[in-house]
């Protein structure tokens, strides 16, 4: 396989602090030439040493928490900035969505634009003709076109942006975070057609925290932390590696001072046929300083936007599980859980016996996905909400019955009105 | 909804890009790639004359009135009251052949100056070569330069001179004007990424040059023994006075004197040239 984007032994580094001026500059220089020893330059490393590789064809993904390099990566392969270090090759022409605005020209109207990108992509007239319907229709701006872009809204300039990038004809698209701007409608648009363009043999790069988006598009990618590739390889692995240190940070955010400690949780999880999640079983590994009667746990599956979808306590149940201390382990199992498959929020608590005060805080354990994540299309992920889909999933079956057949009175009925 | 994604054309190959850690500057490759971005310099300059006729209401006219009232205030103070001698021709037509030069010069850098600054959207986010913003408005001020020579033709002839075959060498001091003022756009546009200070000083910089060019006195008010440098180092004098040579004293120019300056402005731009393609490497970092 052909390598698309090859980055050897790659740094960037920032200067850090207030805008180059004149006479520091001057002042270093003279230093310099005295031979007086300088103080150093505050810098940010933003990408150090790195190195990865990304085939033709592939559809890529670009993880990592704000400020771990990404854009930097993205700005490196597509030529806008040099790296400090190292090499980076790229083959064939990018197109790039890097911040809402791709390359658009605020002065020039929606149309002079199309036709300076083009030109800059390094396609012929002939080419930028070719293209120019499909990319007006998905822009979908209407009037818009004729007007400068600088009196565009946010979103129309993602809209002209993306189209542009996507579809004069790219050997590679660089696409980050900015999609999420875009209405659901347009998300989904965007994610068809980066689909489509990898399946018609051209390279994606894509930059996403929404976790099931990536891994509906993306086949593989790196996960980066401060600069540094933390881990790479299959999509599912990547994913998980940065929902882990989502979730981890949040673990850090809070203060620990509840009776019950949480010593480490884990997840097993046997994803069901079709579309449901199946089962899961969540396992807290607590430590009880004191003799505790009765502590009442309770596990919840929260979905981002819907709230907990599943809770499972034992202040209600009633379960009893007697007087505990020192190290134990609590396991909630659950059995076919129906819902849809994608990214959920597991959740644990722990009431005192009577369920009045608490003796572990509510926690966010971590964002798991639930699911064969093979299965997603990207109609069937959560950011697309459309009235197509559920949260619920329980197992249904259709008829139709035409007129004149028996048990067609509900048909007859609404004739009559 | 969706249309088919059109097959990418075969005429283009995939061409391998490699960017690398270094000094960058003046090399093949960078004089390569302008020549396969030569359509994008086109947009570029065709924009930039469009803007500026299509903003101004006085469209040319702008270009072409401002020489000439400049002119009209030279001739009145030095021509008619200080009385500064302009090589036995009318001063305001002495003064107004200078001005034409001059003002290209100046208003190419005044302009190119802000030009890399005025497009940080666009470097921040695609890539072409980074000189193509100052290079098309140097390219674009030509269009007032031809303009500006056009009128200026047209005063020559008024003030009672006919054309003479020298005339036909006027596009070579033209071309010496042309390749300072990319040379010095070159370098002020690519320093004000980094210093903003330098715009605020450009004036005092371009007065400076007026008087340092022939522009408002002759080159015979130069010392004999120094004038030949100052026209060879001072490549816009070199211009103007081939311009008065042939315009004002329908004799041919001096070949030596603007063969070396054209030589010494090549220098100069490839001087200016080499030291924009090291400092463009972090432009997009600090615009």
């Amino acid at each position: 396989m052909t390598a698309a984007v090859v980055l050897e032994n790659v740094s960037k580094v920032y200067r850090r602090g207030h805008a180059p001026s004149f006479r520091d500059d001057t002042v270093r220089a003279f230093k310099r030439l005295r031979g007086s020893p300088q103080e150093t330059q505050p810098v940010v490393e933003a990408l150090s040493d790195e190195s990865f590789e990304v085939h033709e064809g592939d559809s890529f993904a670009l993880m990592g928490a704000n400020g771990s390099g990404k854009t930097t990566a993205l700005k490196l392969i597509s030529r806008v900035t040099y790296p400090s270090a190292g090499r980076v090759s790229v083959r064939g022409r990018v197109g790039a969505l890097i911040e809402v605005g791709t390359g658009l020209h605020p002065e020039l109207t929606g149309r002079e634009n199309l036709w300076l990108y083009g030109r800059i992509l390094g396609l012929s007239k002939v080419d930028i003709a070719r293209s120019f319907d499909s990319i007006v229709s998905f822009a979908d701006i209407g009037i818009a076109l004729d007007q400068p872009v600088k009196q565009y809204s946010t979103g129309m300039q993602l809209r002209l942006g993306f189209a542009l990038a996507s579809h004069l004809e790219p050997d590679l698209l660089l696409v980050d975070e900015a999609v999420s701007v875009g209405d659901a409608g347009f998300q989904q648009r965007c994610v068809e057609r980066m689909a489509q363009l990898t399946e018609s043999g051209a390279t994606l790069i894509f930059v996403s925290h929404v976790a099931p988006m990536v891994t509906a598009l993306c086949s593989s990618g790196i996960l980066l932390r401060s600069g540094q590739v933390v881990a790479e390889g299959p999509v599912n692995r990547v994913v998980s590696g940065y929902l882990n240190e989502m979730s981890d940070r949040a673990e850090e955010d809070r203060a620990a001072d509840s009776p019950i400690t949480l010593r480490a949780w884990d997840y097993e999880h046997a994803p069901g046929s079709g579309r449901s999640i199946g089962d899961l079983a969540v396992l807290l590994h607590l430590t009880v300083p004191t003799a505790t009667r009765d502590p009442r746990v309770g596990v919840a599956v929260c979905h981002p936007r819907a709230g907990a979808v599943i809770a499972c306590s034992m202040v209600i149940d009633g379960y009893s599980a007697g007087v505990v201390q020192g190290n134990v382990t609590v396991r909630c199992e659950m059995g076919g859980l129906p819902l849809q498959p994608g990214e959920y929020q597991l959740w644990a608590s722990i009431h005192e016996e009577r369920g009045g005060q608490y003796l572990l805080l509510p926690r966010l354990l971590g964002v798991v996905l639930l699911g064969r994540p093979n299965a997603f299309t990207a109609r069937e992920l959560d950011f697309v909400g459309t009235s197509q889909q559920s949260l619920v999933q329980v197992p249904y079956a259709w008829r139709v019955i035409s007129d004149g057949e028996r048990g067609a009175e509900t048909l007859t009925t609404k004739r009559r009105e | 909804m969706l249309k088919q994604v059109s097959p990418v054309s075969a005429t283009l190959r995939r061409e391998l890009y490699t960017t690398s850690a270094g000094r960058g500057g003046l090399s093949a490759a960078a004089l390569r790639e302008l020549w396969a971005f030569r359509d994008v310099l086109a947009a570029f300059i065709v924009r930039r004359v469009k803007v500026r006729y299509k903003q101004a209401a006085f469209g040319v006219a702008w270009a072409v009135l401002q020489p000439l009232a400049m002119a009209a205030i030279f001739a009145l103070f030095l021509g008619r009251i200080a009385k500064v001698p302009s090589d036995g021709a009318p001063y305001f037509v002495f003064v107004f052949t200078g001005l034409t030069l001059w003002a290209y010069f100046a208003q190419a850098l005044s302009a190119a100056i802000n030009s890399l600054i005025e497009e940080s959207g666009v470097l921040q986010k695609v890539y072409f070569p980074r000189e193509i913003p100052p290079l098309s408005v140097v390219a674009a001020g030509l269009v007032d330069l031809v303009v500006g020579i056009i009128i200026l033709l047209g005063v020559v002839l008024v003030s009672g001179r006919t054309p003479n075959i020298y005339w036909l060498f006027l596009p070579l001091p033209a071309l010496v004007v042309v390749v300072t003022a990319t040379a010095f756009s070159l370098v002020f546009a690519g320093l004000n990424v980094y210093y903003r200070d330098i715009s605020i000083g450009l004036p005092f910089i371009i007065q400076t040059g007026l008087f340092a060019s022939p522009v408002i006195y002759s080159t015979t008010l130069v010392t004999p023994g120094v004038r030949p440098y100052y026209e060879v180092f001072n490549p816009i004098s070199a211009g103007i006075q081939a311009f008065r040579d042939v315009l004002l004293g329908a004799q041919r120019p001096d070949f030596a004197i603007l063969g070396l300056a054209t030589a010494w402005g090549a220098v100069l731009l490839a001087l200016a040239y080499a030291l924009f393609k090291m400092i463009e490497r972090r432009f997009a970092d600090v615009v």
